[in-house]
């Protein structure tokens, strides 16, 4: 990663600045504040949604602290945007696959199988 | 260097407040619901469409009915039904914890940053989970819900 100080390019896992002694990783969980990876929302959807596209969602979740942790905060902030959409992708699809199996359960309960 | 930070404001002015409140609701009410009728015999909890079409245990199959059963303090039948979700749980909670504060008391709770190496290897886990709890043979019949 580089250096928000001074931009000597460091280590990916380098605790300060070789060159100026900026603390970097403390940086990197500052600037995590900004960018969510939405790990949380794509573990939810895994695992009580039932579906794969949870999936791609811990992977851009990863991708997200990775970027970060790079500095690269454009990319970081795409990749973000990808991972938010598919937990919501998996949990409309989620609720809509709920939402018309009780329909079915409701029509039975109606008309008495 | 430039830096692009996604808005706080237009995030809190969009009603995180009314958010985090009518997730603490629904929250709790799903925790009743959860609590009061086990998904292990009742018909009102959808199945895992995943199973429902292919016949095979997803990484999230059994994760209600654990979670039915830890609501009445049996970790252990938990555990067996779906260990990645217990095992997830304390993260979640946090999260969700920290959701519900920020929106109520408009301060954010400390972040978890988990590095990426982490996160993939989590990943990794959820695969081989997802793989192994399907062996029908002894002992990773013992991962199936």
């Amino acid at each position: 990663m580089f250096c928000t100080k001074c931009g000597t390019q460091n280590d990916d896992n380098a605790f300060k600045c070789i060159k100026c002694g900026n603390v970097l990783q403390q940086v990197a969980a500052q600037k995590a504040v900004e960018v969510p990876n939405y790990l949380a929302q794509a573990i939810l959807v895994t695992i009580f949604c039932c579906l794969p596209f949870g999936i791609p969602a811990i992977v851009f979740a990863a991708q997200v602290n990775g970027k970060i942790a790079a500095g690269d905060y454009n990319g970081a902030v795409e990749t973000s945007k990808k991972a938010k959409m598919w937990s919501w992708v998996s949990f409309w699809v989620g609720l809509g696959f709920g939402l018309i199996y009780i329909f079915f359960i409701a029509l039975g309960a109606m008309f008495g199988r | 260097m430039s830096e692009i930070y996604i808005s706080r404001t237009d995030y809190e002015e969009s009603g995180q407040r009314i958010k985090s409140i009518a997730f603490f609701v629904l929250g709790i009410g799903a925790v009743v619901f959860l609590f009061a009728l086990n998904p292990e015999n009742s018909n009102l909890y959808p199945p895992c469409p995943f199973h429902a079409v292919t016949g095979l245990y997803c990484p999230g199959c059994g994760s209600l009915r654990a979670l039915h059963q830890l609501l009445h303090g049996h970790l252990t039948t938990a555990f067996g039904l779906n260990p990645l979700m217990v095992l997830s749980l304390p993260f979640l909670g946090y999260n969700l914890l920290s959701f519900i504060v920020s929106g109520i008391k408009g301060r954010q709770l400390p972040i978890v940053f988990v590095p990426a190496k982490g996160i993939w290897s989590f990943l990794a886990a959820v695969l081989l989970f997802w793989v192994l709890r399907n062996i029908a043979v002894y002992p990773f019949s013992l991962l199936a819900p």
